[in-house]
């Protein structure tokens, strides 16, 4: 296994995320799919006791682990906390780390205060680390957020079987001596009891400590109004709907995650069928017949929406992140429908990333501020729509 | 907010001030010169009373005005725990300074009171120490589920890396199964002791006597076997199992991706 030596490299960026790639099954509606484990080393309090000797124990018996256990060919590892703020807030913009972990956020330490909207003092400085799969970047293992260890495997289009399959083998590798060559020969072992499954700091997610969650892209159930009938009923299920950048995030531009919450009494597999085989394809369902029918009886509309996004875009001199996004979901819409030529779905996933701050600066190779950012982001739209 | 009785209606509503209404509030207080903002409607033997009051007035007159409304964030993450507390028996909801709130963990030294607030446990050991609170929370928060059932650790189950293979074929693929250490099997018999007499206990409160019966039966099992050697399969089956029977990493089922401890060496 090796390590890569620098990360993020504006080529690599560039290229965009391998979930956003567009492919895999039902891409018209499916962006992404992802599974996650939340796991707790045995041995150790959880984050929410644990001292910053502790911590840093943690982190690096995860980190020898997670380098050695044979993942994937190459692995990068990423030192959270030491990481400059462009870099993390990148993975996160990547869906590699989540937004708690990007900022620093001690578990307890947020929910204890609810006013404290900004990272607490020296967060930043917690240890914490994450691995990634290269150069695919489908596995990433964070380590030191909410739980010693969460897991993440996140694949393009409506493949969660395949996630499923690839996040379980990982945590079988994960456990285990780290008897290699040179190693310290300790044992990383999962906090589990027979009665509650595997232990998590919250009891949200104690159990299998699974979140399944599918990123779906529903411009049209949102054009006839039947989303909000949509989110109830999920929601009835016990299901989570959340935006695109996930927890406690607003929908931007009708990108919304379906995930579930119950976690304990409920094996993986039947949660894993439920979302595969009842709930995701009646959504995509619905979804493809709003936009026949949308096509049909008030296809100007569409049109309209659509035509406008696409001429906004090639025009733009300005633009704004949210801009961005609501605009090229439209767009979107116009290309899973046929009604724009000449743009992919992936061009219009991978503007969607790079648009966003962070990496739209390492694209530029420079730090930017928020307004030469709106020049640079609608030079970018302008050049990669240009007709 | 209504109550209704037949042949009487009451109902009423609040607004902000300013806030466009039906009432066009230009409508002032019944009792002083302020703007109205609670208007109440009763229907009592088929005519319509109306009162308009404004927030004071209608304290004063005992007309309940709902409390303003807390953050939907703060109501969601206080959800679950309150959730808890309803369903606790009475002896757990007294204030915080009852046993049950203050005894400390004995690994960590979180209190019961501490997770209230903050939804976080400690340890691992936090969930056997304040299990009889957990216990109602998580049935609420994982819709009714309060044991686990699904994966557990390979180091435990010692299946073969081929889990379909188990589920088709247990024993063979026991016979197949590496050797657990006899300290892991101490280790698994005790824990899984411990789970039947939870699930007794939650038999006997639940009054599902045969269901009960048949734990006690296989705790008497286990219990006299000794703490070392091999893991004990689980007892033959006489009938199918119910279907409320939460039972812990159930290996008979086939849609389980893999079977819990029980379905060990």
């Amino acid at each position: 296994m090796t390590m890569p030596k620098q990360p993020f490299t504006a080529a690599s960026v560039k290229r965009g995320a391998d979930w956003l790639r567009g492919l895999g099954a039902d891409s018209d509606v499916v962006v992404s799919s992802r599974v996650r484990l939340a796991r707790n080393v045995a041995g150790y309090p959880f984050l929410s006791k644990a001292s910053r000797q502790q911590r840093s124990e943690v982190l690096d018996l995860c980190r020898e682990r997670l380098l050695t256990c044979g993942i994937a060919q190459q692995m990068l590892w990423v030192d959270v906390h030491q990481a400059p703020q462009l870099d993390r807030t990148l993975m996160l913009e990547r869906h590699l780390i989540s937004k708690e972990h990007a900022k620093g956020v001690v578990p307890g330490a947020a929910k204890l205060d609810s006013t404290a909207e900004t990272t607490p003092p020296n967060a930043s400085g917690e240890a914490r680390g994450v691995a990634i799969s290269l150069p695919d970047e489908s596995v990433s293992v964070m380590v030191n957020e909410e739980d010693h260890l969460r897991l993440q495997v996140l694949l393009s289009g409506f493949e969660l079987s395949a996630a499923y399959q690839r996040i379980d083998q990982v945590d079988d590798l994960i456990e285990g001596k780290c008897s290699h060559v040179g190693g310290s020969g300790r044992t990383l072992e999962y906090a589990y009891s027979p009665r509650f499954g595997y232990l998590t700091c919250c009891p949200t997610n104690v159990g299998t400590g699974i979140r399944v969650s599918v990123m779906l892209h529903l411009p049209a159930l949102k054009l006839t109004g039947e989303l909000d009938k949509m989110k109830r009923a999920t929601r009835d299920m016990n299901l989570a709907v959340r935006g695109y950048y996930g927890e406690g995030s607003e929908a931007a531009g009708e990108f919304y995650q379906i995930s579930n919450q119950t976690t304990l009494g409920k094996p993986e597999a039947i949660l894993l069928r439920e979302f595969e085989q009842e709930i995701i394809p009646q959504v995509i369902n619905y979804e493809r017949q709003a936009r026949r029918a949308l096509l049909e009886k008030r296809r100007r509309l569409v049109e309209d929406k659509v035509m406008r996004a696409i001429g906004i875009l090639r025009n733009a001199r300005l633009l704004s992140p949210e801009e961005a996004i609501v605009l090229l979901s439209d767009v979107r819409l116009g290309v899973v429908t046929g009604l724009v030529k000449g743009v992919s779905e992936q061009d219009v996933n991978q503007l969607i990333l790079l648009t966003q701050p962070a990496h739209l600066q390492r694209v530029l190779g420079q730090e930017m501020d928020q307004n030469t950012r709106r020049e640079a982001r609608a030079d970018l739209v302008r050049e990669k729509l240009a007709s | 907010m209504s109550l209704r009785s037949p042949g009487q209606f009451r109902g009423f509503f609040v607004h902000a001030p300013r806030l466009a209404c039906r009432y066009d509030c230009t409508v002032k207080c019944d009792r002083c010169d302020n703007e109205a903002t609670v208007h109440e409607v009763r229907i009592e033997a088929g005519k319509r009373r109306e009162k308009h009051l404004c927030e004071q007035c209608a304290k004063a007159e005992g007309v309940a005005t709902p409390q303003v409304p807390a953050p939907l964030t703060t109501l969601l993450s206080n959800f679950m725990l309150q959730q808890g507390d309803v369903a606790a028996p009475a002896a757990q909801q007294a204030p915080a300074q009852t046993p049950a709130m203050t005894t400390p963990c004995v690994e960590c030294g979180t209190t019961y009171a501490q997770f209230r607030q903050n939804g976080l446990l400690g340890c691992a050991t936090c969930y056997s120490q304040f299990e009889n609170q957990l216990v109602p929370l998580l049935a609420r928060a994982h819709e009714g589920g309060t044991s686990h059932k699904g994966k557990a650790p390979r180091r435990l189950t010692g299946l073969p890396a081929t889990p379909a293979a188990a589920v088709a074929k247990p024993a063979a693929a026991r016979a197949a199964a590496p050797a657990i250490d006899p300290q892991t099997v101490a280790k698994l018999l005790i824990e899984r002791i411990a789970m039947l007499k939870n699930r007794l206990a939650d038999a006997i409160a639940a009054e599902e006597y045969e269901k009960a019966a048949k734990l006690r039966d296989e705790l008497l099992r286990l219990e006299g076997m000794p703490q070392t050697g091999t893991l004990p399969a689980p007892a033959p089956k006489r009938k199918p199992r119910s279907t409320g029977d939460r039972s812990h990493g159930d290996s008979q089922n086939p849609d389980a991706p893999r079977g819990g401890p029980e379905g060990a060496p």
